[in-house]
């Protein structure tokens, strides 16, 4: 008997009774399901996670200094010095030093004031952030030689200041009132805010943004502290060893021992990326256990379709249908049964994801391997748990069997 | 040529400490052509004997060659093959596929010999032509008359070509009428060269065949050949 009569005659079987199929594919259905919708979503968040580290730059190295306020004396402060220090690595594409303060920046309603984050910046920052400059020009490094007061804004913080965000900004003064006195910067160029969308809506809770030459900022507070410098190494695979090569070396000019803590995109997404697999296999596999329960059911229900089929079975044996005939016969009725909750349940998973997904704002992904993992364990758990009733039914005496009413 | 050599055959059924002895020293031969009929009280072994000639069911002990083999004592599967290719079973209550077409009850036979469908459809083709059922073939079952039904199992025996057709009490559940159609088919199998034997209660069943064998208690107690023109000659 072929394969494909074998398959005919078995889908016929299984199907005679639609709701009885129907209910013992729901262990599988609902398995196979939420395995597939848990997963879609994990898989889902996890490249949207990975775009946004892409998009800081993968090989993105921040070097700062370890432990808290307490732990840190003068001499194991940052500087220019480091920076000029580090940049003379081979391994690395672009180098930064960040010095950041927060201060107030007067509104377009004069009399109001808004919380805003300034960052000085040194060296290869524009290149580091790539960011997309609408008007004007970004800080140069003349800026920095002259302790220029110019300021970088993005358009959210131009039209909150100014009331718009086009050319006519440029030349303009942003106002900081400061424990100095009202600072007054000149804008240079204003950027496109990447996070638009999301400060829009929560606009209280974002501060605005202000970039600046380093000197001019670390003038303001009396400091030639850096206290991040950011680096892209030129080989993204190399970022761990040139985020060593960059700690050991401020260690040694500052002689100290691991006092400086470098931060990579490429490990931290590895790490976020393993917590999200993990998280994602718990719950896959804690969803998974149904799946041995409808592979229980299904092997009920097989031994039940043996105990009604016995004469069928006497009657096939005693024209001749040898152990392995009945074996197969009833083994394939089972992986029909599992395999199609399993397709049923990959159909439900993938819908169910997309609703999820919409919902929670995650892009679902359904990769091939997830496919063929569903499939291959849906099929299995036929196997698995048909094996005992189809060999039952095999081993059935012809003579019994025909007997049997 | 034999097709059957049976020598001091026993089988006895064990249910806990109680025996029965079914069969109880049979020795049978029956040679190729014949159309034999086993009679007896019911409970005498008739079809205990059936079974083990058509290697459903082993004897516990003694000897049973069906052409010249002994198959006293194989295993399952070997009996199987022997099942479909070498016997032909007729039961007395059909024992047909309910969920199968009568084309596809006579075909399932071959499909377990492994014959290809072309072949399988026309083997079948003729041998639903050989009882007259050209025009059921794609009825089921249960909506087949009971004559027809033991026609359509008569074309399933038929079509691997066995060296042996059996049947136990074949016309059993039928009307005259029908029995006697049966008894048509079976005498023009006969003719056309199948060894045939047969279970039956009646006499005028039995004075069809050739051959009668009595069975009484588990033994032969007679065995005579039908005299020809005498209908309801024999034990
Ligand atoms: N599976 C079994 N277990 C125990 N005893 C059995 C079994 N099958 C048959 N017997 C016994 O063996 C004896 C012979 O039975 P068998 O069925 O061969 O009789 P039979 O001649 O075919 O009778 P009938 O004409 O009523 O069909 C009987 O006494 C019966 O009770
Ligand atoms: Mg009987």
């Amino acid at each position: 008997m072929n394969i494909l009569e074998n398959l005919k005659s078995s889908i016929k079987n299984v199907f005679a009774n639609k709701m009885r199929a129907l209910l013992t594919m729901l262990g599988i259905i609902i398995g196979i399901g939420s395995v597939i919708m848990i997963m879609s979503i994990g898989a889902g968040s996890q490249a949207a996670m990975n775009e946004q580290f892409e998009s800081m730059g993968m090989g993105r190295i921040n070097v700062s200094v370890a432990g808290n306020n307490r732990d840190i004396s003068q001499n194991d402060l940052m500087t220019i010095k480091d920076y000029n220090a580090l940049a003379e690595n081979e391994d690395i594409k672009y180098i930064a030093a960040t010095y950041s303060a927060s201060a107030e920046i007067k509104l377009l309603d004069k009399t109001k004031t808004k919380r805003a984050s300034l960052t000085g910046i040194y060296g290869d920052y524009q290149q580091i952030t790539s960011p997309t400059l609408l008007y004007g020009r970004y800080i140069i490094d003349n800026d920095n030689d002259l302790a220029a007061k110019v300021a970088v804004i993005n358009d959210t913080t131009a039209v909150n200041v100014f009331g718009a965000a086009d050319e006519s900004v440029i030349g303009r003064k942003i106002s900081l009132p400061t424990y100095r006195g009202v600072q007054k910067y000149t804008v240079v160029g204003v950027l496109s805010n990447a996070n638009a969308a999301i400060e829009r809506q929560y606009s209280d809770q974002f501060p605005e943004s202000v970039i600046m030459p380093i000197v001019t900022l670390q003038r303001l507070y009396g400091t030639s502290q850096v206290d991040q410098i950011t680096v892209l190494a030129n080989d993204s695979n190399n970022a761990d060893s040139v985020a060593t090569a960059l700690t050991n070396r401020l260690d040694i000019l500052h002689r100290t021992t691991e006092k400086y803590y470098a931060q990579n995109t490429m490990a931290m997404m590895e790490q976020i990326n393993s917590v999200t697999s993990m998280i994602t296999g718990f719950i896959s596999a804690v969803a998974g256990i149904s799946l041995v329960v409808g592979g229980i059911g299904v092997m009920n229900i097989m031994l039940v379709t043996v105990t009604e089929r016995t004469r069928e079975i006497g009657i096939r044996k005693s024209i001749g249908a040898r152990r392995r005939d009945i074996r197969r016969q009833f083994m394939i009725e089972a992986v029909i049964l599992t395999g199609v909750g399993g397709a049923i349940g990959l159909t439900l998973g993938w819908g169910g994801g997309n609703a999820i997904g919409n919902l929670i704002g995650v892009a679902p992904v359904v990769t091939v391997q997830s496919v063929l993992l569903a499939v291959l364990i849906s099929c299995g758990i036929g196997i698995v748990f048909g094996v005992y009733p189809a060999g039952k039914a095999a081993k059935l005496d012809p003579i019994e069997a025909l007997r049997y009413e | 040529m034999n097709v059957i050599n049976i020598t001091n055959l026993i089988k006895i059924y064990k249910q806990g400490d109680l025996e029965v002895k079914a069969l109880s020293g049979i020795n049978l031969d029956i040679a190729n052509k014949e159309f034999t009929s086993i009679m007896g009280a019911s409970g005498s072994g008739k079809s205990t004997m059936m079974n083990i000639l058509g290697c459903l069911d082993h004897p516990t002990s003694g000897s049973y060659l069906l052409e010249e083999t002994d198959v006293s004592q194989l295993r399952d599967d070997k009996l199987a093959s022997i099942r479909n290719k070498k016997i032909g079973f007729v039961f007395q209550s059909f024992n047909l596929l309910p969920k199968l077409t009568a084309f596809e009850n006579v075909e399932l036979p071959m499909i377990y010999a492994g014959v290809s469908i072309s072949a399988r459809r026309r083997k079948a083709g003729e041998a639903m032509e050989k009882v007259g059922l050209t025009d059921r073939m794609k009825h089921r079952p249960n909506e087949l008359s009971g004559g027809q039904r033991q026609r359509v199992a008569i074309a399933r025996a038929l079509v691997n070509d066995p060296s042996l057709l059996l049947a136990d009490e074949p016309t059993g559940n039928l009307d005259t009428q029908s029995g006697e159609e049966i008894m048509t088919i079976f005498k023009s199998l006969n003719e056309d060269g199948v060894t045939i034997v047969m279970v039956t209660h009646e006499q005028d069943v039995a004075a069809h065949s050739k051959r009668i064998v009595t069975f009484k208690d588990g033994v032969i107690i007679s065995d005579k050949p039908v005299a020809l023109g005498i209908g309801g000659a024999g034990a």
